[in-house]
């Protein structure tokens, strides 16, 4: 059952339409949401959380009406917003323990739940200054933990890996995995960092100019229209491709001079590739399956480029 | 590394009701702002205007046993109050002024202290309420929970309207109370019984119109010092409009009916007056040829408009 189905989605600015008769339906899992700036990312989830009131649409959210009972939702709904935001004034423990409060949680469980969480988002001795001091770091951790203080169901993320350094990316990319995968929450990641995605997504949608362009499972989308094989070689790539040639196979030689693409060829013959490569004592580096690559799809989605899906 | 790491775990337990999450914003703020030593200081230094309030209850029923606490009561009702006629009939009826008496200290309570100390305690805390979540986009958060921007506003205004109570309705009550017990009959109970309503629509007519002002002033800007200015500006600019008015329509004019009815209208440019003016009405002490609906219309309208464009602005934040 989808998590999210909405239909018929619309938003305007003014003339400004920013969201398009947008139908969705979404897994739960991990939900990667794609696309440039402007193209109504922000607002897609704002509207989902009922912050803007849509022109039309209606569908269900975690299988409750929506818009119509959109605070219902929101209590089952933990929002990581993009924009720096914080409550001045408070320490982080406060803040997250008020958020909790907003969320029906009881003030003294709110407090020790507050504490859980922020230790699960390794924000430490900091969580009793005030949050005004932060730097963009332990902002964002903090962000996290008041997102997930309540145990929502389906967390959204907008742009969450922004301020952390590469070490605490990953450790926060781990984190999610780890919510979706022993906890069972579904999560929608808007990022703008397709590694992100590659990473730790199930699904991807991809949003162009208010309307949905790709919404598949990243499994389906990375499989190729023709199946295919890449070797990379320490050296003698070009030697290579003239013995697959000579073999009636279909190879090409890549721009780093090291890879050769062999075309309808399935990892079934991977043994007959090796063991011509230790004939012609060509030292193969990597062999791997052809896939298509997250950037070269969000590029097509972008260039309005149909897809082949395999 | 930790030598206990909990994990993260799931949270299963009754929630509190919707309705009421609104109570957080206001609990949280009063909080905060209960951190302010100075603050804390000012909010006690508001209470002490009740200490002349008190004395006048406690003159006024020891008058009616002593004639010496009924002269001085007579004198202060006369001279500071300029009430000849309810002068009179302490000194004849007392039993039947009390309730005019009582009223008029709880009214001097309400209409020439507490309005300053609001104007003080508000424009010291109402300016940061919004304007420093504007600031931090901290309606992004409150927002995303279950809570409309009227709610998020209601919790807001309920702060300065915890402050309003602490430093008006509850020492009024008090006072009210105090007579009661030391008066010498509990018959004075149902002579007296309306005057706790008078008091909370008093701090009706004292809170809502003034925080609807602070709240609008507080949400227009995400610098809190300009909504503070704003704040004493309105305050000053009305008190200095009405008095160079009347000042300039006294001046050569020697009939006292025509001077009122102008001063009337002129108070109307004045919130400090505006409010008086409507306390008075709240408490049965404004003049009979007053017209009574002005004041409370202002008071509405501000009310109405500054909550009204509060609201549009918070919704019209999350657009952005």
């Amino acid at each position: 059952m989808a998590i999210i189905e909405l239909s018929g989605l619309r938003k305007s600015y003014g003339r400004n339409t920013v969201l398009d008769n947008i139908d969705i339906a979404i897994a739960p899992g991990i939900t990667g949401l794609l696309g440039p700036n402007g193209s109504g990312k922000s607002t897609l989830i704002k509207s989902l959380l009922g912050l803007v009131r849509v022109d039309a649409g209606s569908g269900k959210v975690l299988g409750e009406p929506w818009p119509a009972t959109v605070k219902a939702i929101r209590d089952r709904i933990g929002y990581l917003p993009e924009e720096d935001c914080f409550v001045a004034g408070l320490q982080g423990v406060e803040s997250v323990q008020m958020m909790a409060q907003l969320s029906g949680i009881p003030s003294r469980e709110a407090l020790r739940r507050a504490h859980e969480v922020l230790d699960y988002c390794d924000l430490g001795q900091e969580r009793y200054r005030k949050v005004e001091t932060y730097s963009t770091g332990m902002r964002q951790k903090l962000k996290c933990a008041q997102a997930l203080v309540h145990d929502p169901e389906l967390v959204i993320l907008d742009e969450p890996t922004t301020g952390l350094d590469p070490n605490q990316r990953e450790e926060f990319l781990q984190r999610l995995k780890t919510l979706a995968i022993k906890h069972g929450k579904s999560i929608m990641l808007s990022t703008h960092i397709l590694h992100d995605v590659r990473q730790i997504c199930d699904h991807v949608v991809i949003l162009i100019g208010g309307r949905i362009r790709v919404s598949e499972s990243l499994e389906k989308l990375s499989r190729p229209a023709k199946p295919g094989l890449h070797l990379t070689v320490v050296e003698g790539a070009a030697p290579l491709v003239d013995v697959l040639r000579s073999r009636s196979l279909q190879a090409t030689l890549a721009d780093d001079g090291q890879t050769v693409f062999v075309e309808g060829v399935n990892a079934d013959r991977a043994a007959e590739l090796w063991s011509l490569c230790a004939e012609h004592k060509i030292m193969l580096q990597r062999l791997e399956p052809s896939r298509n690559s997250l950037e070269q799809i969000f590029l097509d989605a972008i260039q309005e480029v149909p897809r082949a899906v395999a | 590394m930790p030598l206990l790491d909990l994990g993260y775990r799931r949270w299963e337990g009754t929630r509190t009701p919707r309705s009421l999450r609104w109570l957080v914003v206001t609990i949280t703020g009063a909080l905060m702002i209960w951190r302010g030593y100075w603050l804390r200081t000012i909010l006690a230094l508001s209470l002490s205007p009740i200490i002349f309030t008190v004395f006048g209850f406690f003159i006024f029923e020891q008058g009616l046993q002593d004639p010496e606490s009924r002269s001085l009561i007579t004198q202060v009702v006369r001279r500071q109050f300029g009430m000849d006629e309810l002068a009179r009939n302490i000194m004849t009826n007392p039993e039947v002024a009390r309730h005019e008496v009582w009223s008029l200290f709880l009214l001097n309570f309400f209409k020439q202290s507490q309005v300053y100390c609001m104007v003080v305690v508000l424009g010291l805390t109402a300016p940061r309420l919004i304007s420093y979540d504007l600031r931090s986009r901290a309606y992004l958060l409150y927002l995303s929970r279950p809570l409309s921007p009227l709610e998020y506003l209601l919790g807001k205004a309920s702060v300065l309207w915890f402050l309003l109570l602490a430093i008006a309705t509850a020492p009024a009550l008090c006072v009210y109370v105090f007579g009661v017990l030391i008066s010498p009959t509990w018959r004075v109970v149902f002579d007296t019984w309306d005057l706790p309503l008078r008091i909370l629509a008093a701090t009706a007519i004292l809170a809502l119109p003034t925080s609807a002002l602070a709240i609008f002033y507080s949400s227009m800007t995400t610098e809190s010092r300009f909504a503070g200015f704003a704040w004493f500006a309105t305050w000053i600019v009305g008190w200095v409009t009405y008095s160079v008015l009347t000042s300039v329509t006294a001046f050569g004019n020697a009939n006292k009916e025509s001077l009122s009815s102008q001063f009337y209208k002129w108070q109307m440019l004045s919130p400090y007056h505006t409010l008086g003016q409507t306390q008075s009405i709240a408490f049965g002490a404004n003049q009979a040829d007053e017209p009574y609906w002005l004041p409370i219309f202002l008071c509405v309208a501000v009310t109405v408009v500054g909550f009204g464009l509060a609201h549009r602005r918070i919704a019209g934040m999350l657009r952005a």
